[in-house]
């Protein structure tokens, strides 16, 4: 088909070619003949009716269509040509058309001159002349359940044994509604299992097992559900659960992977706010706009900016070298994470287009644009083209700075000594009259013709080097010395120049005497006087005239080297006081820069700075104009700072934006009316707790998420939550104490037949554990765990992780270490087989619920690798170090691995394995090892 | 543990969880086939009929000059030390000075196609190539282009294109994975450029060696240290800890996953060892692939394992040079060095699928993340240019002997047929029967696709 066209528009510009110059471009036949064949070869394939979802809903097939245009706008305007997109884009200035090549020159003054002259088309309007392109109704659109006002509403009444609080009420009230009841609850040793892993992230000790069987009571539980919650080991693993929404990292990861030296301050942050029980709200603001936040003290000052380090840690193609395209592409990953994170919305969607799902027009996504536009993320570069990121200092004490500005300075001073006493040393060694006896004259004083090639590859030398004739040009080169000697008499000359078997055997020398000319030759394969000298006797020379020796390459087959003369005298010290000045300079320059690496090793910590955002300056903030399908230089209208329309009835804009206008979003964020914030964070507490959320996809509250299965309970949770100071500590204690949460994972045919998928939590769902609690139960196991935190994970580190290019040999074998997994490095492209295989979550995305696979590398890395196989070893010595009795044996394996006494089949299943080697310790290590890659090990019942 | 009672509690499961299907272990369950199916292929009928079963990627990372391999200008050649009589593209270090290259052009086979003395070997086979001169994509620094070229993306985390065909079409082998990456860089986004990013983790690459070095040429963990008895020892611990927990809970789709996990290791350590061993091939087939020589040793490997694993039904299989094409300067020195280490494998490979009928049903995709600018940089270098440049397809499908698209006189812009990278993704695709606008993975609220809004297959060079 194509071809037949190309085949018919070549024929009609054979045939009439005379007709057609005659045309006027205001003319139906101009059209014909110049642009309308144009068109179809060229455009209707994407920009036509029949091209189906017509690529920027441009239509080039209607006049209508034309001049109406598509995303970018008009695409002719009759009459201007240099307004008209059309022609930008044949000429490749604003976007590239048609993408397969440029059209000729001639071609695109057709269509110039068409346009110039009115663009008369001939062509028809159709009905459906413009694609659909419907405008977002946000009136309907705040009709969603998510968009919706929070509303408490009081929960049915208890009508069964099991639903006494809240939480159970409002689940089976729907249980009830499908015919289902709660399960019963799990025995005392699967439920302290599992709240110990949902709290701490860590198994329960063998004594707290004990104790909790000693008396499994409501008021019990209470007590270790408090102890939990205080305890160091809750803030780390609820820190790292808000780690995987915030894609934290301790490096850039992508094309440039630079170490974020700074990283781990936030996650400490997050650990510590978590142990306090900072409200939710509060966490939020100091993560949108701390650096802009007023302060009453160091410490909070500290935690405010170390916290909006959330805004900097996305991954970004730093080595960029558009940087405008760059800046847009960080503003989108803060708008993305900012809404996934706080609100449930996908708005990265919004960036080229209106939303095609939620009520979020383009405008809104660049109304949130201006802010972040008009912040600092990026700033520098660390080299060129490669951008790097805003810091900010950090509170510190007064004897801090004092201590680093003193060492700086006295750096400063001793490496200004260090200079001079190296450039004295440099002038002492470059007059070799100083360092060698008798008068010297070097090769940089001599006259040469010919050609000379500098050297210094020979170490033995006068001066700063030597010359040498390249073993070319011979007959052609020579090397005049002269000096006037001081006094008259008989002076022994010598002659310095390194020895080598390429050396030339036959140098022919000139000696200028007293008394005339004479000729000698000397072998520079050997010296005479090590290390450099060769004697040419002894000679008469006259302080009258300049005495003159003068090297050839005449006849000489090797290289002739030419380096320094030697005039030795009886009258001329033979070594001369200059030396011990030398040596002098040499041990200064020594004793410096002993006492500079003294210096160095005592600095002080430096200054602490917060990879951190800060407001552009006053000029530099504004707002952004809308980038017509995302493009960085295909601008729309400006579009007053902002939120989400969607999200409330009243205005969505800041009216008079202090700074950026990040610190209205932060208070519009936490706006105790806002539909989502609450609601999506207390049901990311509820999928940590149960597995699933009461929305199942919990970054995503829009239209194309999930519904809730219990709204009502989710609005009421949200709004208590709210109302009693948006603390997590309160709320994960309401909902362990739920028999939901206490209740079996056993399997149910009927309720499987009516719930395949639990969504109505008639059981607790059996759960896997995550990446890390996996890894710290195995060195808990082997009761090794170090419960210290580690700070400064990168410290040494240079600005990248690892160079560059191929032979780059990073290593991160942190895996190994005995730390908490949380305090181990995130370094993109880095992450250990051992996490990734058990899905932790990739540091470059940003996870709300991180995925469960199942797949051969998983049981692998647990089966075989090597970290898995010590941690069984020590943990099987352990064992045996502890216990004598084959059965006690067995039972301390099941409490420190799977945290339960063995039943009757594990004991049958262990005895088959043991068979009669009980003692082995190979044995045992391979057992430990088993329970460590079973499924028991990693699931929570 | 009694094998018959976890096949009767699979049956059991089987039946009861119909109604949810979706999960991942579920279908690997119910086919009982493949480790590496997953989830059933998302492309289950082909959409246009495939030509091709697999690729195979030769990444030239640092990106070869095109100037210097397969786009011949006559012109740079005489102009050389003048100026570039139009402007440089902004952001690069070069300047306006046309520099020719150090290598002669000359005219080869019965195509006669020009391909410069830089790769001899590959020369060879020209009638069976299809060059195409016209490639433009985006990213003038590596890390942009390297992600375009892999992930169709120069600035977000999207899936690799070995991710996306996994997924789209699942292993060629019941046992083995579909994706596997040899050699590849830590650089440059290092894991993202044969990632899964938000598709199943399962769709990225198996990882062999790194950096352009075949090393050990084995998978991580597959083997395990120590006594393969005592492996087994614990493998069969392991399925009888699994079996009993199974037994207390009843049906469990994680722990039957789980079970399904352990015995797809099982089968993959058996099955690996006989596809990996390159000890299996003649001493004169390692030799051809220049096995045993200094140069071409690592190279030669990689590429013997590559066809290894094509024959074996691998479906994507990345062979990375490492970065090493990157000559700012020293152009000659360096260019000569990285040709002699592939040329002659990448020869060989195309002859021995050919000898092996593999060929028509294979694509050998040959390129960098860009080529490089026919001006100079430095006193004896060249920068990089995403405006125009050279990549070399091989295998069925495709016209064999033959050039498409051109460049301008000097080889600077792409400017006829211009093939942007999705272009050519989408081409890929389509030969492996896979329509680029059809193969979605809804993710964060919407659709995503290799080619995001973009790519037309490149009718001009299918047979």
């Amino acid at each position: 088909m194509r071809s037949l066209l190309r085949t018919f528009a070549i024929a009609a510009c054979l045939i009439v070619p005379q007709a057609l110059n005659a045309q006027s471009p205001d003319s139906v036949e101009f059209f014909e003949s110049r642009i309308r064949p144009v068109l179809i070869e060229h455009c209707y394939e994407c920009h036509s009716a029949d091209s189906g979802d017509p690529g920027g809903s441009l239509r080039l097939d209607t006049p209508v269509g034309m001049t109406t245009g598509g995303d970018s706008g008009p695409a002719i305007e009759p009459g201007n040509v240099e307004g008209s997109l059309l022609v930008s884009a044949m000429r490749y200035e604003s976007s590239e058309m048609p993408p397969e090549g440029r059209l000729p020159d001639d071609v695109i003054e057709h269509f110039e001159k068409w346009i110039a002259a009115g663009a008369k088309d001939p062509r028809g309007n159709h009905e459906d002349a413009l694609p659909d392109r419907q405008e977002i109704d946000l009136q309907e659109g705040r009709e969603f359940w998510a968009f919706q006002p929070i509303k408490a509403v009081e929960p049915p009444v208890a009508d069964h044994p099991f639903s006494n609080g809240l939480v159970d009420r409002f689940l089976y009230r729907r249980m009830r509604d499908a015919g289902l009841s709660p399960a019963p609850q799990a025995d005392p040793l699967t439920r302290l299992r599992r709240l110990s892993f949902d709290l701490t992230g860590l198994p329960p000790s063998p004594e707290l097992q004990q104790s909790w069987l000693e008396n499994p009571t409501r008021r019990h539980w209470s007590q270790i559900v408090d102890q939990m919650l205080a305890s160091p080991g809750f803030a780390e693993h609820w820190a790292r659960h808000w780690m995987d929404v915030v894609r934290y990292a301790d490096s850039n990861g992508s094309d440039f992977n630079a170490t974020h030296h700074e990283a781990w301050r936030y996650r400490q942050y997050l650990i510590d706010s978590f142990a306090s029980d900072r409200p939710v709200d509060e966490m939020i603001r100091q993560q949108v706009a701390g650096d802009l936040l007023a302060a009453d003290s160091d410490q909070e000052r500290y935690d405010n900016v170390v916290a909006s380090t959330f805004l900097m840690i996305g991954t970004k193609m730093l080595s960029e070298r558009d940087k405008d395209k760059l800046t847009l592409d960080v503003v989108d990953e803060q708008i993305d994470t900012v809404g996934r994170a706080f609100l449930g919305l996908t708005l990265g969607c919004a960036r080229c287009h209106d939303h095609k799902f939620d009520p979020v027009p383009t405008e809104d996504y660049y109304a949130l644009a201006g802010i972040f536009k008009s912040t600092v993320t990026l700033k520098g570069e660390s080299q060129k083209y490669v951008s790097t990121w805003n810091r900010v200092p950090l509170p510190t004490s007064q004897a801090h700075r004092d201590a680093v500005a003193q060492h700086r300075n006295a750096v400063a001073s001793l490496e200004k000594w260090i200079k001079q006493a190296e450039k004295e040393l440099k002038a002492l060694q470059s007059n070799p009259s100083s360092s060698h006896a008798g008068i010297v004259v070097d090769d940089r004083s001599a006259k040469k013709t010919g050609k000379w090639k500098d050297s210094t590859y020979s170490k033995d030398f006068v001066g700063e080097g030597y010359v040498h004739d390249d073993n070319t040009n011979k007959g052609k080169a020579t090397i005049e010395f002269s000096t006037r000697l001081p006094k008259s008499g008989v002076y022994e000359v010598r002659v310095s120049h390194s020895p080598g078997s390429s050396r030339a055997a036959r140098v022919p020398v000139t000696i200028v005497t007293a008394t005339g000319e004479e000729q000698h030759e000397f072998d520079q394969r050997k010296v005479q006087i090590k290390p450099m000298w060769t004697s040419l006797g002894e000679f008469e020379f006259s302080s009258d005239q300049d005495a003159i020796v003068r090297l050839s390459n005449a006849g000489t087959s090797g290289y002739v080297i030419a380096d320094a003369i030697q005039f030795l005298s009886d009258d001329l010290p033979s070594s001369p006081p200059a030396t011990n000045e030398l040596e002098e300079a040499k041990q200064n320059v020594r004793a410096f820069k002993q006492q500079l690496t003294e210096l160095k090793a005592a600095e002080p910590p430096p200054l602490p700075v917060a990879m951190a955002p800060t407001d552009r300056t006053t000029g530099e903030i504004g707002d952004s104009a809308v980038h017509i399908r995302g493009e960085v230089r295909n601008l729309g209208d400006p579009v007053q700072r902002g939120f989400l329309q969607v999200c409330g009835s009243g205005s969505a804009s800041i009216r008079q934006p202090e700074g950026s206008g990040r610190l209205e979003l932060a208070d519009w964020l936490t706006d105790p009316d806002h539909p989502l914030t609450s609601r999506v964070f207390v049901n990311r507490v509820w999928m940590h707790l149960f597995g699933e959320g009461l929305v199942r996809t919990v970054d995503n509250f829009g239209f194309q998420g999930e519904r809730p299965t219990h709204p009502e309970l989710l609005d009421t949770l949200a709004s208590q939550f709210v109302r009693k100071g948006w603390q997590l500590k309160p709320l994960i204690r309401d909902i362990v104490h739920s028999h939901a949460y206490n209740q079996v994972s056993d399997y149910d045919t009927n309720a499987i037949a009516i719930d395949p998928e639990n969504r109505l939590l008639w059981r607790m769902h059996r759960r896997r554990l995550s990446a890390e609690s996996i890894r710290d139960a195995m060195i808990f196991a082997t009761g090794r765990l170090d419960r210290q935190p580690r700070f400064d994970p990168m410290k040494g580190r240079g600005v990248l992780v690892s160079s560059n290019n191929a032979n780059s040999k990073a290593n991160f074998d942190d895996v190994s270490q005995t730390c908490r997994s949380v305090y181990l490095p995130v370094v993109r492209s880095y992450v250990p087989a051992l996490l990734s295989a058990l899905d932790s979550a990739n540091p470059d995305l940003i996870v709300g619920k991180r995925p469960t696979t199942n797949v051969p590398a998983q049981a692998l890395v647990l089966i075989n690798s090597p970290e898995v196989a010590r941690w069984a070893e020590q943990t099987s010595q352990r064992i045996l170090r502890e216990r004598k009795l084959f059965a006690s044996r067995l039972n301390l394996a099941f409490e420190i691995c799977l945290h339960r006494e063995p039943n009757a089949e594990d004991v049958e299943i262990a005895k088959r394995f043991f068979q009669d080697a009980t003692q082995d310790t190979e044995s045992w290590n391979q057992y430990v090892a088993g329970l460590f890659a079973s499924t028991e090990f990693r699931l929570l019942d | 543990m009694s094998e018959r009672s976890i096949v009767v509690n699979r049956r059991r499961f089987s039946a009861t969880c119909t109604m949810t299907l979706g999960s991942l272990s579920i279908t690997g369950l119910l086919s009982g086939r493949s480790a590496f199916a997953g989830d059933l292929p998302a492309v289950t009928k082909p959409h246009v009929v495939p030509r091709i079963k697999r690729v195979i990627f030769l990444f030239m990372h640092g990106g070869p000059s095109h100037v210097d391999t397969f786009d011949y200008k006559p012109l740079l050649a005489r102009d050389d030390g003048k100026p570039l009589p139009f402007s440089l593209p902004p952001n690069i270090d070069a300047v306006p000075k046309l520099m020719n290259g150090p290598w002669k052009f000359r005219q080869r086979g019965e195509s006669g196609l020009w391909v410069s003395d830089l790769l001899p070997e590959m020369a060879k086979e020209v009638d069976s190539l299809c060059v195409i001169r016209s490639m433009h994509t985006r990213g003038q620094s590596h890390g942009q282009a390297v992600g375009m070229i892999n992930t169709g993306s120069d600035n977000f985390v999207r899936p690799s294109m070995g991710a996306w065909i996994s997924y789209a079409l699942g292993s060629g082998h019941p046992d083995l994975p579909a994706h596997v990456a040899i050699g590849p860089a830590t650089a440059h986004g290092g894991p993202r450029n044969y990632g899964a990013a938000f598709l199943p983790a399962m769709h990225q690459a198996t990882v062999i060696g790194s950096n352009g070095k075949f090393g050990d040429g084995k998978i991580a963990h597959l083997q395990g240290s120590g006594d393969p008895g005592l492996i087994q020892r614990r493998f069969d611990l392991v399925n009888a800890l699994n079996g009993r927990h199974l037994r207390a809970t009843g049906p469990d789709r994680e722990i039957e996953g789980a079970i399904e996990a352990v015995d797809l290791a099982a089968r993959m350590r058996r099955a690996a060892p006989e596809v990996f061993d390159l000890s299996n091939e003649s001493a004169q087939t390692q030799a051809a692939y220049g096995i045993g020589e200094k140069q071409t040793d690592s190279f030669g490997r990689s590429c013997l394992l590559a066809r290894r694993l094509a024959e074996a039904g691998v479906r994507f299989i990345t062979v990375s040079s490492g970065q090493v094409w990157d000559q700012h300067g020293n152009l000659e020195s360096g260019h000569n060095k990285n040709a002699a280490a592939t040329d002659l494998p990448i020869a060989e490979l195309i002859r021995d699928l050919k000898r092996r009928g593999l060929w028509d049903e294979t694509m050998i995709v040959w390129g960098g993340e860009f080529g490089r600018t026919p001006v100079v940089q430095g006193s004896n270098g060249r920068d990089h240019n995403p405006q125009g440049y050279t990549m070399v397809l091989s295998g069925g499908g495709v016209r064999s002997g033959f050039a498409y698209g051109e460049t301008d006189d000097y080889g600077y812009y792409a400017l006829r047929d211009r093939v942007h990278v999705h272009d050519l993704h989408a081409t890929l695709l389509h030969l492996l029967g896979v329509d680029h606008e059809r193969l979605t993975y809804h993710y964060a609220g919407r659709d995503f696709r290799l080619t995001d809004v973009h790519g037309r297959v490149i009718d001009g060079i299918l047979t």
